[in-house]
Formats: structure tokens, C-alpha cells, sequence
């Protein structure tokens, strides 16, 4: 059994004008996204911006409502979570962004951030101070760090505290959200191989969003591609890069500098993405694709190609 | 031609002097590229802006040599300087809506350049030379953007009509400070193909500032590797890439996912940047450095040429085992 199931996930924004806030037209954020993480899987989400990884993160995270859809987690209906059911769901969901700096509190030592989610949610009768001992020497941090306040850290130890502080609770899905897109090369690698540790030592399973589609094939089981709120292709790493389809998969691998020899065909999008706050009818790459042809007029539907690998475009 | 020799430039501030570049040399002809790469405080911009003579006042060139077409920028007044910027030399940012003013639109910016820097008076001339840079780089419906003002263009274009405003003045070098970082890998793609045939067109000899290794690929005929301000290796793209001499340019290039390779695990460069303040004495690398000798610990190495290229490390430097 998979351990998160999104079916349908809309979410749009209200768009409004004037004095009276009128509505005057919807940003379709997240626009009909499903697909599943299993126990002890990697899941990444990439596209370009503005294409909406960010928003169905929020939405798994409960931190706004979708529009429509279905989020099950263990089976069970994440939006109609409450009160102690949600808190179960909460601690087993984390999370890490882009920026440590903004999520750490710069008034707290980094002791008192790690425990704080212990706080929050144990009894305190459990040693409080071992536990952050331990995960501070998990994530790779000497003990001495304990002391600090972020402002005293490095951009990639600032990141290693919100890593310690989103798997103290044991959480079985942690949500990665350009967790490596701040940090300089170097740091990169080393926090990109301490979520390999820790998705094997304590059995997580990551919903990592990325821009990145090298990083994805170092850490990632799944790729699902996004295009202004729709997946366009979904596959295993492995497969996705070994027979990529949608033409956008294609220009995003194309556009990755040094791949000139590569052996998949090289697409070239004209002009910039459209907004999303109205799509193109049809196929939503039809303005830009080179491929495009009288039926991209009609919307495609995102269908199962070949064993583990589903795609929307006409052309399959 | 931009010839850059023996560059220092330190910044002073209250906690003591920061030497951000030390001792960087470099020629790069018209129609070509270099491109800087190191890891973040490695003098990387501090080098951009010494060579378009925007450095900020806080910092000085000790010593060396910039010159483009044998004129030496920094040993130019403020006047002078005025004078050249943009028509000897331009820079471009990573952050393209910094340098834009909001309040201006993209018409009354360009036209503005065209009247300091090119001396056209008339507003019709001045207005014509900013629609030729904006088709110059590419810019889909360029008579609409004229009258646009910067919030109204999205990043992509943006950087493209910050592009433009820099060529407007016919420059000899541009400088380019990481133009795509901020930027979606498509349109970071376009960008880096449209500099490329500028770079051809104009005859620019192009400095691109990048972290980015792979994209130093597809720009520049040649690749200068920065560490803590010391140039440690110089020479042909591929040459750099493929065959990398010095240890730190072989882990740079190690620690970097790429595309053919995965999964596992990635291999970070043992370590971290030292402080700027305090480089560690002999080799700056040698505390990270996986082929150290004692050697390394007491002896700055001298840069000596080799294999087409040039590298400042001890295991080339004579000595301990000759060239190899
Ligand atoms: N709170 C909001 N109100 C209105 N529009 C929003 C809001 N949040 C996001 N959007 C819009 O929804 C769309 C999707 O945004 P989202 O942040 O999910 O994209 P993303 O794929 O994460 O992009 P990036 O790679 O830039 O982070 C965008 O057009 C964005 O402007
Ligand atoms: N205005 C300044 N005043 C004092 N020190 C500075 C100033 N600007 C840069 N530095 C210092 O000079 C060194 C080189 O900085 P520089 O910005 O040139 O590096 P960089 O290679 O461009 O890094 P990044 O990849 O992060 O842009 C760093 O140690 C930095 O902290
Ligand atoms: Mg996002
Ligand atoms: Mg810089």
C-alpha cells in the first residue's frame, strides 16, 4: 500500500480587483494532479516555475485547503483531518524548504529549535537533551553547535538543524522543498547524501520538488514532470531517463548545459511560459512545442505508456 | 582585448582587510569567453567588478594590471571611469530587477544610455538605438517592451533587456555575473545561447561568472578556476573539464550530480572554505587537499604552465617530482 495517495488535487486562487475585492479570475495553481508515494520511496516533483510543486506541497502539508481532490495518507482523508488525528498527521508529516533561515526562529539556540517539536508534541518525560545529542550527531553537526543561534551558522549547517528538527519525530514522509538550492556545490552533495542515510536508516519517504533534474537522479525512485499544474510525465527515475517522451521533458533535458552528445532528442520551447492564470486551451505546451499538431487543440489526458511510465501528449 | 595581470584587490573592513582576489592573471581575445568558477567567497565577483571597474569603495586594487585594448582601468579617475563604463566595458547581474529603476520604463532606460553613451541627442536616435539592442538580443515584440516598465516583464526577459542595455553602448568586454542563476533551466538556455552569439557577432570578449561547471561548457573557450581568491588552474574548456590538473578543479567537478551518472552517493569536497581572513599558511587548499604533501603546508605554489593550460600546485611545481 502506498503511504500517500493525491487524486485530483485542484487548487486555485481567487484572483480579485477594486475596491470591493471582486473576483476577477482564478490562478489555476494545481490543476488535476495524482500520483502515489510508497513506504521508503522517493517521490520528486520537477518543472518549471511557477508550474505548481510548491502549491501541492502546501496542500499535502495542510498549510492551505486544495480546491478539490483527495490527499489520503495511510488511508486516511488528510483534509478532514482534527484535532488529535491531525497532530498524529502532522508529526508524520515534515518538512524542509529552500531558506533554513527563514523557518529557524534567530532568537532560539539551536539546542532549544531541535527540541522544540518534542516539546510540542511528548510528554516531556522522555530525555529531552539526549535525543537532541543524537540527532545533532545524525545530521552530521558536532555537539557544540547546540549552542549556537542561526545567524552563527553556515547556509548548509542552518539546513542540517531544520533536517535534525523535521526527522526528530520519527515522521515517515518528509516534504523537501528545494532543500539544496541555496547552498554552494560542495554542500549540496553532502546534504543531498545525508538524506540518502537518513531516508535508509530511518525508512523516510521524501516528496522531494526540485528544478534540479540531475539531483533527481541521484536520490529519486519517481519523477513526476510538471507544466503549469498538470503532469505531464510520470515515470521511474531510471526509465524517465532512459526513454523521456513529453516533448517539455525533453527541452527541460535539453536545456541541461553539457549534454550536448546526449542520446535523447534535443527540443527547443519558443517564448516563455504562459500564465497560469490562463492556460492555453488544449495541450498547455501546444504555444511553444515544436511538435505540436491539430490535435493538441484537444486536451490530453495523462495515460499509462509503457509499464511504470504514464505521459499526456498526443503524440503517444 | 582584456589582459588582466597579477590582480590583487582586498576589501578593508571593520573586522580586518579581506584579500578577495590574489594574484590572477589572464588574457580573453574579442569573440571569446572565460568563465570564472569556484565555490561562493571565492573572488569570483570581487574580480568581475575590479575588471569593470565597479568595485565598491571599500575595496582596492593593490596591484596588477587590467587593461582592455592597452588601457589600464585601474588606474582611471572617477571621470574617466564614467566615461569608459559601458563603452569599454558593461556588466550584467544575476538579479536583473536590481538593475532597473521601477519608476522608468524599459524605453526611457535604454534611450538614457543611448544619450550618455553614445552621444544621441535626438530622441528619435536614441529611441531607434534602443529598439536595434532590443532586437539584437532576440526580444519578441520589442516596440510593446519599450513602453513597459520592469515589474510589467518577467525574469527572462528582463535579464535579455539588461542584456541589451549593456551591448547598447558597444562595449569591448562584458562581464556577466551569473545572469542565469535566478532563472528556469529553459530560459537559462536561451539566455546562454543568445551570449554566445553576441559574443561572435560583436566581437565581446565575454567574462561569465558562473558555480556552474556545466555551463561553462557551452559558453566559454576557456575556464579560470578560483579558490579562496588564488587562480589554481587556467586553460581550454574541455581540456579543464576532462582532464582537470589541480586537486581542488578534480573535486569541484566530482562533487557536481550530473545527468549520465547516479544514483548513490555524491562526493562533497572534504572540508569547507576557510575564512577569508585567516587562509591557512603554504597551499590555501592543502587542509582539504587529498593529494597533500608537507610541502604544501609551507610553500605558496608558483603558477607554471603545462598541458596548454596553467595550474598553481605543488605536485606540478618542479621540485618533488618534476612535472607530474
Ligand atoms: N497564495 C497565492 N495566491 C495567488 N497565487 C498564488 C499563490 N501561491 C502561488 N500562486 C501562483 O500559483 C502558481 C504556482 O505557484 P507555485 O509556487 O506552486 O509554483 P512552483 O512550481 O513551486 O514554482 P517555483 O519553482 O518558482 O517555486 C504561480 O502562478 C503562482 O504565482
Ligand atoms: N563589499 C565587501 N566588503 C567586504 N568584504 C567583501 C565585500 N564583498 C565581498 N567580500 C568578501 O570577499 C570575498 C570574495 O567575495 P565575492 O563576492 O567576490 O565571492 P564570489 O566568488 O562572487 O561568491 P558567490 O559565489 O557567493 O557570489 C568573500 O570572502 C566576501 O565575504
Ligand atoms: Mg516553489
Ligand atoms: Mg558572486
Amino acid at each position: 500500500m502506498s503511504l500517500l495517495d493525491v487524486r485530483g488535487l485542484v487548487k486555485y486562487f481567487p484572483v480579485r480587483k477594486g475596491v470591493f475585492g471582486r473576483v476577477v479570475g482564478y490562478v489555476k495553481a494545481v490543476d488535476g494532479v495524482s500520483f502515489s508515494i510508497g513506504e521508503n520511496e522517493v517521490f520528486a516533483l520537477v518543472g518549471e516555475s511557477g508550474s505548481g510543486k510548491t502549491t501541492t506541497a502546501r496542500c499535502i502539508l495542510r498549510l492551505i485547503e486544495p480546491t478539490r481532490g483527495e490527499i489520503l495518507f495511510m488511508g486516511r482523508d488528510v483534509t478532514k483531518l482534527k484535532g488529535r488525528e491531525l497532530k498524529w498527521y502532522r508529526r508524520n508529516v515534515q518538512a524542509v524548504f529552500q531558506n533554513p533561515f527563514l523557518s529557524l526562529n534567530p532568537r532560539m539556540k539551536v539546542k532549544d529549535l531541535v527540541a522544540e517539536p518534542l516539546k510540542v508534541y511528548r510528554d516531556q518525560a522522555q530525555d529531552v537533551e539526549r535525543a537532541v545529542e543524537e540527532h545533532l550527531e545524525m545530521v552530521g553537526l558536532p555537539r557544540e553547535v547546540g549552542e549556537r543561534y542561526p545567524l552563527e551558522l553556515s547556509g548548509g549547517q542552518a539546513q542540517r538543524v531544520a533536517i535534525a528538527k523535521a526527522i526528530i519525530l520519527r515522521p515517515r514522509l518528509v516534504v523537501l522543498d528545494e532543500p539544496t538550492s541555496a547552498l554552494d556545490v560542495s554542500v549540496q552533495a553532502q546534504i543531498l547524501n545525508l538524506f540518502l542515510d537518513l531516508k535508509k536508516e530511518l525508512k523516510l519517504s521524501y516528496l522531494l520538488i526540485t528544478h534540479d533534474l540531475s539531483v533527481v537522479k541521484y536520490v529519486s525512485d519517481w519523477v513526476a514532470v510538471m507544466y503549469l499544474g498538470r503532469i505531464v510525465e510520470l515515470a521511474r527515475t531510471e526509465e524517465l531517463f532512459e526513454n523521456p517522451l513529453h516533448p517539455y521533458t525533453l527541452a527541460l533535458l535539453s536545456s541541461i548545459p553539457g549534454t550536448k552528445k546526449a542520446k535523447w532528442k534535443r527540443i527547443e520551447l519558443a517564448g516563455e511560459p504562459p500564465s497560469a492564470l490562463n492556460p492555453p486551451k488544449g495541450c498547455r505546451l501546444r504555444p511553444r512545442c515544436p511538435l505540436a499538431f491539430e490535435k493538441c487543440h484537444e486536451e490530453p489526458q495523462l495515460v499509462e505508456y509503457s509499464k511504470e511510465h504514464w505521459v499526456s501528449c498526443w503524440l503517444y | 582585448m582584456l589582459e588582466v595581470r597579477g590582480l590583487h584587490v582586498s576589501y578593508y573592513t571593520l573586522g580586518g582587510v579581506i584579500r578577495a582576489v590574489r594574484g590572477v592573471s589572464f588574457r580573453v581575445s574579442p569573440g571569446k569567453g572565460l568563465c570564472i568558477v569556484g565555490e561562493s567567497g571565492s573572488g569570483k565577483t570581487t574580480l568581475g567588478l575590479a575588471i569593470a571597474g565597479a568595485l565598491p569603495p571599500n575595496a582596492r586594487a593593490s596591484r596588477g594590471s587590467v587593461r582592455i585594448d592597452g588601457a589600464n582601468i585601474l588606474e582611471l579617475g572617477p571621470e574617466d571611469l564614467e566615461r569608459v563604463r559601458g563603452s569599454l566595458v558593461s556588466m550584467v547581474f544575476q538579479d536583473p530587477a536590481a538593475s532597473f529603476n521601477p519608476l522608468f520604463t524599459i524605453g526611457q532606460t535604454l534611450g538614457d544610455i543611448a544619450r550618455h553613451k553614445l552621444g544621441l541627442a535626438e530622441r528619435s536616435e536614441a529611441r531607434e538605438a534602443a529598439l536595434a539592442a532590443l532586437r539584437r538580443v532576440g526580444m519578441p515584440d520589442p516596440e510593446r517592451v519599450l513602453d513597459a516598465y520592469p515589474h510589467e516583464l518577467s525574469g527572462g526577459m528582463l535579464q535579455r533587456v539588461a542584456i541589451a542595455a549593456a551591448i547598447l553602448p558597444r562595449p569591448k568586454v562584458l562581464v556577466a555575473d551569473e545572469p542565469t542563476t535566478m532563472l528556469d533551466v529553459t530560459l537559462q538556455y536561451q539566455i546562454l545561447k543568445l551570449l554566445n552569439r553576441l559574443k561572435e557577432t560583436l566581437g565581446l570578449a565575454l567574462v561569465f561568472i558562473t558555480h556552474n561547471l556545466g555551463i561553462a561548457a557551452e559558453v566559454c573557450e576557456d575556464i579560470l578556476v578560483l579558490y579562496a581568491g588564488h587562480m589554481v588552474e587556467l586553460g581550454p574548456t574541455d581540456k579543464v573539464l576532462e582532464e582537470p590538473l589541480h586537486p581542488y578543479t578534480q573535486a569541484l567537478i566530482e562533487c557536481i550530480p550530473r545527468i549520465d551518472r547516479g544514483p548513490g552517493r555524491l562526493k562533497p569536497i572534504p572540508g569547507s572554505m576557510p575564512d577569508p581572513r585567516r587562509l591557512p599558511g603554504g597551499c590555501v587548499f592543502h587542509p582539504r587537499c587529498p593529494h597533500v604533501m608537507d610541502i604544501c603546508r609551507e610553500r605558496d605554489p608558483r603558477p607554471v604552465a603545462l598541458d596548454k593550460r596553467v595550474v598553481s600546485c605543488l605536485l606540478y611545481n618542479g621540485e618533488k617530482g618534476g612535472a607530474r
